[in-house]
């Protein structure tokens, strides 16, 4: 699928923004982009709600160039630097590479190299220079009930949002810049857009009592929020069918639309992924399809 | 009659509150009934046809602590009485009477990870009565004085929680014996100390000659979702538990066969104790004058020795039960 | 209004951060008397209004958070145990043999239990369980537990408001029940102003101070007086800076986060009234809606006054309530007097 190809590391989330905007505009939404960079896309005139999903992946910047022709990098959020280890990369302009390590643990980005198939300094220096932008090459695969990639779980939210914005009428569809970094992009956006209520979508790990194909998550607590009491009932009680639901540790921003700006509610849907951080990541279709029935429903009825 | 045995205050070494409680429930049901120098109560009942004497033996004592210094600044720094393990211990109530106590340690704010982590040291934790000094703490209390954990009793479904399920449980069990006539001799000890080396049931002793002793206690019951089946020591909802061997005595076979037929004959819900750790008042009972054939009888108790032990009402019931079938066929034994 | 009566009624309630709705109504309810009108917002957050006399008065807020620290269920294992997750930085030390209720469709009480030293692993032994491995027993089988709670419903610490020696209280939730019961008081110490007074008692503090952001924006205050709780010395701490005796009054904050023309005409007007009060130090973050406020509005001057309370986060916390009668005092003197020094 051409939404797994596309490169969007935290902070050059070009590709992916043109790509969702063709997507959109061909479904009558209007799109822009604010001065940060985050994508919004709206249609109708009296919006309240919008669904949120970030749409960029771990970020991995060029430092330097070792006299073999492996190359340094840098990976400004330190917990994804052990996943990286042993996956494909590729640079915006193109150039591949596979990600390797000696040490065995407590390794920072300082101990990764590239190897792009340069046997010297020049030579690393002229395929890829210092300060290109590279992330994880996917490389999806799909069986018959899962779709299998590495970093999947940086487009999942994305292709839910896509599939949902087909039939959804009087919504603002926000794809967030630089997520993974903390949330920024979020930050920025709800700075500087106003909304009453917000859905945001994420993955979260099979683990601690949610499985993979027994439907979407709805958030209960993450590490930073407990969501909306009373949008997490809606979102509940508003589903066709069963869903899950999530307590987790991990952090899902989903207390930023409240902090930003004037204030939104804030509520949370997830996929399960299968071995989220490790190489190729799996997740069950009928679970996307749950979400997108989750949050579809709900806009039809909700607040 | 349980709320009021486990809501009265009884450290092990200030029982007598809770000796004047049983006795007055006892007095009306037989025909001796006396508070010795220890605390303990012994209460005496003749049998209808009296040539076997059954001495029933449980505890008054609870775990509990004792304020062995007063600080400057009105703080109480204290000994645990009995087994209290210090890792309970933060965020508890206490009390003496009516003045009320906290146990706790500087907020979380203040600690670091290492802090965080470790288990508290019995001399580190001090017990807060809202005292500003040394001196206003001494309108109070003063070295010595006993505080219990402040816990109220609370039923909801089938559990049971109260402070001082051991072994007010067991005490219990006795005041509903004594309530009823039997054809063998009856003889309910109410003993102190238990939990700090037997020293009441010692002294009780020394008077008293029986055929059968059955102790009657709270035990633990670790049954919870990943403990292996011999750690749990006992089910909770099992039934009344029967020891077969325990740190401080081997029950008598014989006796402790009879229990489980009785139990079997008459649809008791049973269980074995399944583990060895601990002991209680068989340890000296089984050896007083020459031997006497001890059994233990315990209720599962869920964290026991803490202010929120919990049990299972039907294993309460089925404890009444077997004691009191055993004492309906005592004579002919 | 009678400082003790105003905790009790508090104490009533439960208002774990995100289920704040029932405690909205509780102080909507003590707050009437003293305002115009009261609101609640869609973040759960109080707003209470009171107009200013002559109509053009500069806004002021006065501000405590209304929500307690608690847990959340997780999920209930096969043999009827409730596992949990905190809400809010609950010290996990207090968790073993402590009580809760878990409020669901009913309010069912449970026990936290632990594991005797005889069956722990001589690893474990040595160190206290994570939340992860602690469990909510309940006395109810899983299917009895289904009828009544599910995953979501949050779990508060159970402990009644217990009175120590002198004018000491103790109970869980005094973070932040004694800066709402200073608030409270002191509205009700205030009839007529030149200012624009807003009681706000916004919510999700311990969650990162949520409710404050959006109700700063909301109400654009010119000055903003938070009131919240600070540490009490206990006997562990005697030698520690940053910690206050009970009894000791108003504990007023100075820092760079901090107004310091309002810190200092509010410790002035102590000293000239009588009330007794400490300065307390922060060079950073306060760790209460403080910050957050001065961040969303630059232009709010921001000050903090504090209840000392000893054991905080835990369900034992303790507070002298004459400290809180100073707070009241402090925070009600200052707005008949004016927020400005003369």
């Amino acid at each position: 699928m051409e939404l797994f190809d596309i490169l969007a590391p935290s902070g050059r989330e070009q590709k992916m923004s043109e790509y969702i905007m063709k997507y959109a505009e061909s479904y009558g939404y209007n799109c822009r982009n604010d001065v940060f960079g985050n994508l919004i896309c709206e249609k109708g005139d009296s919006i309240k709600i919008a669904v949120e999903c970030g749409m960029d992946n771990v970020s991995i910047m060029k430092t330097a160039s070792g006299d073999n022709g492996e190359i340094k990098v840098a990976v400004p959020n330190s917990a994804e630097v052990k996943n990286l280890i042993g996956k494909k990369i590729r640079f915006l302009n193109g150039v591949t590479a596979i990600i390797r390590c000696d040490k065995k643990e407590e390794m920072t980005d300082f101990d990764l190299v590239a190897d792009i198939g340069a046997d010297s300094k020049d030579e690393a220096e002229s395929i890829v220079p210092t300060g290109e932008f590279a992330t994880v090459v996917c490389d999806e695969y799909e069986t018959d009930k899962y779709l299998f990639g590495n970093d999947l779980a940086s487009y999942i939210p994305v292709k839910i949002l896509l599939e949902t914005m087909k039939n959804a009428e009087n919504t603002a569809f926000l794809f967030t810049a630089q997520k993974k970094f903390a949330g920024r992009g979020l930050n920025a956006l709800f700075e500087g857009y106003d909304i009453e209520t917000v859905v945001s979508v994420n993955t979260l790990a099979e683990k601690n009592g949610i499985s993979c194909g027994k439907g979407a998550v709805v958030i209960v607590k993450e590490k930073n929020s407990v969501p909306s009491v009373s949008l997490r009932q809606e979102l509940i009680s508003f589903a066709d069918e069963d869903v899950q639901l999530g307590a987790t540790e991990e952090t899902l921003f989903l207390d930023m639309p409240m902090i930003s700006g004037k204030g939104a509610l804030c509520g949370g849907v997830c996929v399960a992924v299968r071995g989220k951080g490790k190489p190729f990541e799996s997740v069950a279709k009928s679970d996307i399809d749950s979400a997108v029935n989750v949050i579809s429903n709900y806009l039809k009825r909700g607040m | 009659m349980l709320k009021i045995l486990t809501e009265t205050d009884g450290v092990s070494g200030n029982e007598r509150a809770i000796a004047e409680l049983i006795s007055s429930y006892a007095t009306p049901f037989c025909d001796e009934c006396v508070i010795d120098n220890m605390s303990n109560v012994i209460c005496r009942k003749k049998g209808k046809k009296g040539d076997k004497t059954v001495l029933l033996c449980a505890h008054t004592d609870e775990v509990g602590f004792i304020i062995n210094k007063i600080t400057d600044d009105g703080y109480l720094k204290f000994e645990t009485v009995g087994g209290v393990e210090t890792k309970i211990l933060l965020s508890q109530k206490v009390r003496k009477g009516d003045i009320k106590g906290v146990i706790s340690l500087k907020a979380v704010h203040l600690t670091d990870k290492d802090e965080r982590d470790k288990i508290p040291e019995e001399n580190d934790l001090y017990i807060d009565i809202g005292a500003s000094s040394k001196s206003d703490a001494l309108n109070y209390v003063e070295v010595g004085d006993y505080f219990a954990f402040d816990s109220d009793y609370i039923e909801q479904g089938n559990m049971i929680k109260a402070k001082a399920l051991d072994d007010r449980v067991g005490c219990a069990i006795m005041l509903e014996m004594l309530k009823k006539e039997w054809d063998c001799n009856l003889i309910c000890a109410f003993v102190t100390c238990e939990e700090v080396g037997h020293i009441g049931a010692l002294t009780a002793l020394e008077n008293i000659s029986a055929d059968y002793a059955i102790i009657l206690e709270g035990t633990t019951c670790n049954d919870m979702c990943g403990v292996p089946d011999e750690k749990r020591v006992t089910k909770s909802g099992g039934g009344i538990a029967v020891s077969v061997m325990d740190y401080g005595s081997v029950a008598n076979p014989e006796l402790v066969n009879i229990l489980i037929k009785i139990a079997e004959e008459n649809g008791i819900n049973w269980q074995y104790k399944a583990s060895v750790r601990g002991g209680n008042d068989a340890r000296v009972v089984s050896v007083s004058k020459g031997g006497i054939k001890t059994a233990s009888l315990s209720v599962p108790c869920k964290y026991i020795h803490s202010p929120v032990s919990v049990m299972n009402k039907n294993d309460f019931k089925s404890g009444i039960e077997l004691v009191s079938k055993f004492l309906e066929n005592a004579e002919e034994l | 209004m009678d400082t003790e009566m105003i905790l009790k009624k508090l104490a009533d309630e439960c208002s774990v951060s995100g289920f704040e709705s029932g405690m909205c109504e509780t102080v909507k309810e003590l707050m009437l008397p003293f305002c115009d009108n009261v609101k609640i917002n869609r973040f759960n957050s109080v707003i209470c209004h009171k107009k200013s006399e002559n109509g053009n008065g500069k806004k002021v807020m006065i501000e405590a958070h209304l929500d307690q620290i608690g847990m959340i269920v997780t999920g209930i294992d096969e043999m009827g145990f409730v596992k949990f997750m905190s809400v809010g930085g609950i010290d996990k030390r207090i968790l073993p043999c402590s009580e809760v209720y878990i409020l669901g469709s009913e309010k069912v009480y449970g026990v936290i239990g632990s594991k005797p030293p005889h069956i722990t692993e001589n690893a474990d032994k040595n160190k206290m369980p994570d939340i992860g491995e602690l469990l909510i027993d309940t006395g109810y089988t899983k299917a009895e537990l289904n009828e009544k709670i599910s995953v979501g419903d949050s779990i508060v610490l159970k402990s009644d408001l217990v009175k120590l020696a002198g004018e000491t209280v103790c109970s869980s939730a005094l973070d932040n029940r004694a800066g709402i019961t200073a608030v409270i008081s002191a509205a009700s110490q205030i009839e007529k102003t030149e200012y624009d007074m807003y009681y706000v008692f916004a919510s999700e503090e311990e969650l990162g101070l949520h409710g404050a952001y959006p109700v700063t924006r909301e109400i654009n205050p010119d000055y903003a007086v938070i009131v919240d709780v600070t540490h009490g010395m206990t006997d562990d701490t005697k030698s520690e800076t940053g910690v206050f005796r009970l009894g000791c009054g108003a504990v007023v904050c100075k820092g760079p986060a901090l107004n310091p023309d309002l810190s200092k005409r509010l410790t002035d007007i102590a000293k000239n009234n009588g009330i007794k009060f400490e300065t307390e130090v922060v060079s950073g973050h306060s760790g209460t809606n403080a910050w957050a406020v001065q961040k969303s509005r630059g232009t709010c001057k921001t000050a903090l006054v504090s209840v000392p309370l000893k054991y905080m986060h835990t369900a034992v916390e303790t507070a002298d309530i004459s400290d809180i009668n100073e707070v009241s005092r402090l925070v009600a003197d200052a707005i008949k007097e004016g927020l400005e020094n003369a």
